[in-house]
């Protein structure tokens, strides 16, 4: 219960600094994407189950408050927390890298999907364009800010209540 | 459900998919009014955000006024200049005025468009992406607001409101990739579309007028207004300037690179107004 407070916690308050406070550290117009940072981190650290939920209300969260459709972004951070809950336990991710390159395709996949979308919204942006001016310099910000975050989360990982395992532990 | 989230996730993870997708294809028309669930996470989250976003703007225009002050006493000597060649300009267009009321009087022509001020609001926050341009401000349909009118600030055009709750709203901005806005070109009178462009160069916040005849002689520099017909934004506000003219030979139309007067990313306060038609 406290695990999924925190959880929950963790992306209101999230909404609502990438909305107020991230748009002054925009670089080159861009501003990296914490919600696919903290998708992804909650899929290495607590598996793909996690993922995919803090996705789907992350992304749901963000539909409601700033989006127009509800459900597209919902949709595509559900979508990439599944994928990277597939590597829970199988990589290694003390070493600061893994969850970097994993955050790095993981926004890529996004832009991907994004610009799926808007092709299919009939908001024409050229290929290239979407792809060298927001998908590739967003993949790299975003990476780069994962530098921050991950640290903290796992360090979050190491308290008890955040284990998944704490009920088989009873007397 | 628990034992059955645990057993088999990917079998959840498709019914949510699902789920979602319909979900997007159902609320992707123009709704008028939000879901109730959607109105009260707005009213939980819209005031801790505005709140934060206060704190943001000043800090970011602090250091915005320290860079401008090192160039205050150059500028200093510029507006006085101005403010010299803007008395006389004033004196002509109060006669011009006058002479424009006497003859409309002559005509008896009616002024039929006039703005309607609905209220004035605080931004709250700005979509999180880099695909969109939306804003969130902290008044609804009880104060009044309804969905597509127009929003504005001293400066020019902001947007116009797309969704709304009972005390939030979402606008989505002019510079936004969806937005198109029917405008002129306010010397040579041409018109043409306004559309948003949010990643047209690295910076944020440029637009493009598109549609403009291959006869215009527009320069940059030319102010751009709304022209009304789009049945939306009220005519005559005042969107930007012409940087940039491009023609290709192939093309059937002239395509304009605007700079939009407002700055989209130190927004406090807006007006959001409607037209009065008589």
């Amino acid at each position: 219960m406290m695990r999924i407070c925190t959880i929950a916690a963790i992306l209101l308050v999230n909404a609502i600094v990438q909305s107020a406070l991230l748009p002054f550290l925009q670089i080159v117009g861009i501003q990296p994407d914490t919600l696919l940072i903290l998708t992804a981190c909650f899929a290495l650290l607590g598996g793909g189950n996690t993922g995919m939920l803090a996705g789907f209300f992350g992304g749901l969260l963000q539909d409601v408050l700033y989006g127009h459709s509800i459900g597209v972004n919902a949709f595509q951070y559900m979508v990439i927390g599944y994928l990277i809950g597939l590597l829970y336990e199988k990589v290694f991710v003390d070493k600061i890298f893994v969850p970097m390159v994993v955050v790095f395709l993981g926004a890529l996949l996004r832009g991907f999907m994004m610009m799926l979308y808007l092709y299919f919204n009939r908001v024409g942006m050229p290929f290239y364009f979407g792809f060298a001016r927001v998908i590739v310099p967003e993949a790299l910000y975003t990476s780069a800010f994962t530098l921050l975050i991950f640290r903290w989360l796992s360090s979050l990982y190491q308290q008890r209540f955040m284990s998944r395992k704490w009920h088989f532990r009873r007397i | 459900m628990p034992q059955f989230f645990k057993r088999k996730p990917l079998a959840v993870a498709i019914f949510l998919a699902i789920l979602l997708i319909v979900l997007a294809v159902v609320t992707s028309g123009q709704r008028m009014r939000l879901t109730a669930l959607e109105g009260a996470m707005g009213e939980v989250v819209t005031p801790v955000q505005g709140f934060m976003y206060r704190i943001a703007t000043s800090v970011s225009d602090f250091f915005h006024s320290m860079e401008e002050r090192k160039q205050m006493s150059a500028r200093y000597e510029e507006l006085k200049g101005r403010v010299a060649q803007l008395e006389q300009q004033q004196l002509k267009m109060d006669e011009t005025i006058k002479e424009n009321e006497r003859l409309r009087a002559l005509l008896d022509f009616k002024e039929d468009r006039d703005l309607f001020t609905v209220t004035g609001v605080r931004v709250t926050g700005k979509d999180p992406g880099n695909w969109f341009n939306t804003l969130t401000i902290g008044k609804g349909s009880r104060d009044g607001i309804t969905v597509n009118m127009a929003v504005v600030t001293d400066q020019g055009l902001i947007g116009r409101v797309t969704d709304v709750g009972s005390h939030w709203s979402k606008v989505r901005t002019i510079v936004d990739r969806q937005s198109s806005v029917s405008a002129l070109i306010e010397r040579t009178r041409d018109n043409g579309m306004v559309k948003g462009n949010n990643t047209l160069t690295f910076e944020d916040g440029l637009c493009q007028m598109i549609n403009l005849p291959l006869d215009s002689d527009v320069v940059a520099g030319d102010r751009i207004i709304t022209s009304g017909l789009d049945g939306i934004f009220p005519k005559g506000i005042n969107i930007g300037e012409v940087v940039e003219v491009s023609s290709e030979r192939r093309e059937k139309y002239k395509t304009a690179i605007v700079k939009p007067n407002a700055d989209f990313l130190r927004i406090e306060e807006v007006l959001v107004v409607r037209q009065v038609n008589e």
